[in-house]
């Protein structure tokens, strides 16, 4: 392989470095301004170095009892992983393993929900559980992310189980498991980085939802975007400061998520470009 | 009480203290003795904003008069109209009270109950509301016969100024749009300041909202009597050229005006750039607050906007009101929480709580009432005589289609992209389309 030269090299860094920069910019400078009053948040010029507060934070996760909005998150968040990967990782095994033409139809029949807009969804939600008497209700707002998310899951965790080899399968099933058994102590193992990738994919759907948090539930179980718009878009630019504060609180527990997953998540991002 | 009269502070505060004073802690409101409804839990859907935060903290008075719990689900501002859609096909029963917004209004009228025969039970006069503020909760696009809620929100518009400048340089608050242009040429040559800072920019139609100042004042109108567009008027084409030359031909905005929202220019006259901005009045409040605003209540005042010479002061409007919900189980106990709300006493009490900066208000006496003309320094006189000759928002179905073509066009302006008369022609023949959908 031809050496690349010392000029090209630092080019190819100097350029990432310049990427970095302004990729990373935004998330950066709001940070740093959520530290701010508005006034030095907002300042023209811009101001790069002003006094440091945490009245933002301690406003918005104390006055405005956010931790009711963080644990609203928590509670739908793991109801909608751990929902969507249960029935993900059956339904992608057995439609992996299916030959017959109905895992096609019910393969595209679940890519023709997941593309509908979900606001289009609303109103039949609505009529739904107005009539059973379950709206605002936490199992109601889980149960729909779920639905709303299942298609995906089962896509891309399918995807997963097609790589791993039917012999494997078989070799459990001769060693006296059974389907479940192999299933289970085989095959998810085997897996485990594709249901991580899946499962991060479903809990960003689920946390970052801001529609149907807001539609389908009031304040007292909204999720914290949910909660950040309603700050934003108060009239007022003390509320929106709160928001900015809201915004950085929020994207603090994804980036620890990455760091701690980051290793699975690579793998099965790779194993599903690859193979997949 | 004339324009000219009110044109600075002091003739302003000088007429607010012969002002009648109320005292707020006085609640008429028209509720039925013997709490009729008492344990009632009553639901209301609403969007954040500070005067509704100051309702909900007085609603133990409420509770106290009635029995009656009242519950306030705020939800973001951004997904209000969607749900409120989402209410009226589902026919639900979740929210007993709901807040909309004067443009919305057309679209949800099947939502509401009209409460013509509580209101006219309770001998509540509604003459009490401005006419522009009126109209957003009356059915038929505001001219129908139906009353579907009470107006608690509204918004005028005021031209804020620094007075410092002004005093420095020994300038007055600009009557006419063409003493606007003077006055910020003369500041922007004795200073380091932009004259005044608009918002052309695309943002929910923010850039319409001081061009209907123009096109009101030149004689023109959005739709004719027919209901056709009528913006590309002889009168309409001079007002929107007027209106983008302040940026383009006067050049008094600050840099970046093509592509400013409201915020942005409210920001550029709260961080000592600019010497004026038009815009609502709520934003008092943060331009003169330390933690917002690098300016002084001393270094901040306020006039009715410009119009043109020998026309009246105008001014777009913004408007809310609460209506019940035509599902609700509970219409009665909730015309209790409007009649109490919707009492004078009630919106009076918030303005001139001091802990409180909160200046809206849409109860003509309370806009008149001397305490609060004192604290505010004559604001609210002001935005009442800009109401009596306010014609108030376009309602419409089709309106939010028709302001998104118009801002598109406004801005496609500014920025060079068009000519004014070709591309109001261009909106008009769009709008046609639109409106015949």
């Amino acid at each position: 392989m031809r050496k690349q030269s010392k000029g090209w090299t630092a080019l190819i860094y100097g350029g990432l470095a310049l990427w970095l920069l302004v990729a990373s910019l935004p998330i950066v400078w709001t940070a740093i301004i959520s530290l701010r009053q508005y006034v030095d948040a907002f300042s023209i010029p811009i101001k790069w170095i002003a006094p440091i507060t945490f009245d933002n934070y301690t406003t918005l996760w104390i006055d405005k009892a956010f931790y009711k909005n963080f644990l609203n998150t928590v509670i739908v968040t793991v109801g909608t992983v751990s929902i969507s990967l249960t029935v993900g990782c059956l339904a992608g095994y057995a439609l992996s393993r299916y030959r017959g033409s109905l895992g096609f139809w019910l393969l595209i029949i679940a890519l023709v929900f997941r593309s509908l807009p979900h606001s289009t969804l609303l109103p039949s939600f609505y009529v739904m559980f107005d009539a059973v008497g379950v709206r605002n209700e936490y199992f109601t707002l889980i149960l729909v992310l779920v639905a709303i998310n299942q298609p995906f899951t089962i896509w891309m965790l399918r995807s997963f189980f097609v790589n791993i080899p039917n012999e494997l399968d078989e070799a459990a099933l001769v060693d006296g498991c059974s389907r479940f058994q192999a299933f289970r102590k085989v095959i998810i193992p085997v897996m485990w980085p594709g249901v991580v990738t899946t499962g991060l994919f479903s809990f960003l759907l689920a946390y970052n939802d801001f529609l149907l948090s807001s539609s389908l539930v009031n304040a007292d179980k909204m999720t914290m975007p949910a909660a950040i718009a309603n700050a934003i878009n108060a009239e007022s630019e003390a509320f929106l400061m709160q928001g900015v504060a809201g915004a950085v609180s929020i994207t603090i527990p994804l980036i620890i998520l990455v760091i701690i997953f980051q290793k699975q998540i690579v793998s099965g991002l790779t194993q599903g470009a690859v193979k997949g | 009480m004339q324009r000219r009269e009110l044109i600075t502070s002091s003739a302003a505060l000088a007429a607010a203290s012969s002002l009648p004073s109320m005292s707020w802690a006085q609640s008429k409101a028209p509720l039925k003795p013997g709490k009729p409804y008492a344990g009632t839990e009553l639901n209301l859907l609403s969007v954040v904003a500070p005067q509704f935060s100051a309702h909900e903290r007085k609603l133990s008075e409420f509770e106290a008069l009635t029995g009656i719990k009242v519950k306030y689900q705020y939800v973001p501002f951004a997904a209000t109209r969607e749900k409120l859609t989402a209410e009226l096909v589902a026919q639900s029963a979740q929210y007993d009270m709901l807040s909309v917004m004067d443009v919305w209004g057309p679209s949800l009228y099947n939502l509401f109950e009209p409460i013509n025969a509580q209101i006219a039970e309770k001998k509540i006069d509604m003459s009490r509301y401005a006419g522009a503020h009126l109209r957003a909760a009356r059915d038929g696009n505001g001219n129908g016969k139906n009353i579907l809620g009470m107006p608690i929100r509204g918004h005028v518009q005021l031209m804020f100024y620094r007075k410092d400048i002004f005093d420095k340089l020994n300038l007055k608050a600009p009557n006419t749009w063409d003493e606007m242009i003077e006055q910020s040429k003369i500041i922007q040559g004795k200073t380091d300041l932009s004259g005044v800072a608009m918002y052309y920019g695309k943002t929910a139609g923010q850039n319409l909202m001081i061009w209907f100042n123009y096109l009101w004042g030149r004689g023109g109108d959005l739709l004719d009597a027919k209901g056709q567009p009528a913006f590309n008027s002889p009168a309409a084409i001079g007002a929107t050229q007027d209106y983008v030359d302040l940026l383009l031909k006067h050049k008094i905005c600050p840099p970046g005006s093509a592509t400013f929202n409201e915020t942005d220019a409210v920001n550029s006259v709260a961080q000592g750039k600019s010497a004026m901005v038009p815009v609502w009045w709520w934003r008092y409040a943060g331009l003169t607050d330390a933690k917002t605003s690098t300016l002084s209540a001393n270094q901040v005042a306020y006039a009715p906007l410009p119009s043109f010479p020998g026309k009246e002061s105008t001014t777009y409007t913004n408007s809310w009101f609460y209506g019940i919900n035509k599902n609700s189980k509970k219409k009665e106990a909730a015309m209790e929480f409007l009649a109490w709300l919707g009492d004078p006493s009630v919106e009076l009490s918030v303005l001139l709580d001091r802990s409180l900066n909160e200046v809206v208000a849409v109860q003509t006496a309370n806009m008149l009432n001397q305490d609060v003309n004192v604290r505010f320094k004559a604001m609210h006189l002001f935005g009442a005589q800009a109401l009596r000759g306010a014609k108030g928002t376009p309602l419409f179905s089709q309106w939010p289609q028709v302001s998104d073509l118009l801002e598109a066009t406004i801005n496609d302006v500014v920025s060079g992209r068009a000519q004014v008369k070709p591309a109001m022609d261009e909106a008009a023949n769009r709008a046609r389309k639109i409106l015949r959908a």
